[in-house]
């Protein structure tokens, strides 16, 4: 009969079932038969035949349908797929200056908007200057018109105060080239 | 009722007469219903340019800040009060909201054009406007094999 090659199948699920007082039927722990699987596989195909709980033989005898062990190897095979986690090798995002420090743009705060205008114009840099996303830039037009209006920044030049500021970008540097 | 900042520029007198005119300011806003929560001060400064107001021509200001909370109904009629104000020039009135910060766009900006999601959209308004003679018939209805075969 079988009976050999079913020994190491059983011997292995009768050790970890050692020391309890457990007659199985078809009642299972998932690992302790997991544990049994990984050594052979001719054993579950025999199972069919193989008496059930209650034999004077051998009273610590594991017993399953092949139903159930089609089940279990579909529960360890799904354990077994990728982890869904964020993309690791994803490159950080581009962010604009003003954005990757959270600073907020008000027509006050004279020196900021002064940062982003020409000291030889007095005029606003462009986009392709200023490195900034578009909704900055947007921001800091209003702002900068704001404060023209409230009479807290000059319209045609750049305070002579604010002229040694730390440059945020090098306006001879475009993203896009301009003929100054 | 909303809270509201009021920026004025107040002439260059002695404390006594700024003191009564940003004060007339207040009780103007109390008339339409409102409360004054904050004065600012940014003291007195020399103006970015000259500006001639009411016949005269300034260059120094004392610059104030008035934080109050009042019916956006009551708005229009206190600027109007500062209008009328000879002392008071370049009122300005913002509503106060917390700032919303939203996702930088930068990096979908710099990518090449014809992968830009603004330019994409300019593409697709294009073809919308396309005379009819011109524009591409709707796709052909699906078959049980996929595709069209002709």
């Amino acid at each position: 009969m079988a009976m050999a090659s079913n020994v190491r199948f059983f011997g292995s699920a009768r050790i970890y079932y050692r020391g309890r007082n457990v007659f199985l039927g078809n009642h299972l722990n998932a690992a302790g038969v997991a544990k049994a699987l990984c050594s052979t596989s001719t054993g579950i195909n025999n199972t069919n035949n193989i008496s059930s709980e209650g034999s004077p033989d051998a009273p610590g005898l594991v017993t399953w349908k092949s139903s159930k062990a089609e089940q279990i190897l579909v529960e360890k095979s799904e354990k077994d797929m990728p982890i869904e986690m964020p993309n690791p090798y994803e490159r950080e995002k581009v962010c604009c200056i003003l954005c990757k420090y959270n600073i907020n743009l008000n027509f006050k705060n004279v020196r900021l908007l002064s940062q982003f205008v020409s000291p030889y114009t007095g005029k606003l840099y462009g986009r392709n200057i200023t490195r900034l996303c578009r909704r900055q830039q947007e921001e800091l037009e209003q702002q900068i018109r704001k404060s023209i209006a409230a009479g807290y920044m000059a319209a045609k030049m750049k305070s002579l105060d604010f002229l040694k500021d730390p440059k945020l970008f090098d306006p001879s540097n475009p993203v896009r080239p301009h003929n100054y | 009722m909303a809270l509201y900042e009021l920026c004025i520029i107040v002439k260059n007198m002695p404390k006594a007469s700024t003191v009564s005119a940003v004060k007339r300011i207040a009780d103007s806003i109390l008339d339409e219903g409102g409360y004054v929560s904050k004065f600012e001060s940014l003291g007195t400064q020399e103006l970015p340019f000259k500006l001639s107001i009411h016949g005269q021509i300034h260059t120094k200001g004392n610059y104030f800040l008035i934080n109050f909370v009042a019916p956006p109904t009551a708005v229009s009629e206190i600027l109007d009060t500062c209008r009328r104000e000879i002392d008071v020039f370049r009122p300005g009135v913002t509503k106060i909201e917390p700032q919303q910060h939203s996702q930088c766009t930068l990096h979908e900006e710099i990518q090449f054009p014809s992968f830009r999601p603004e330019v994409l959209k300019m593409i697709q308004e294009a073809k919308s406007r396309l005379p009819k003679h011109l524009k591409k018939k709707g796709e052909l209805k699906k078959t049980v094999i996929g595709y069209n075969p002709f």
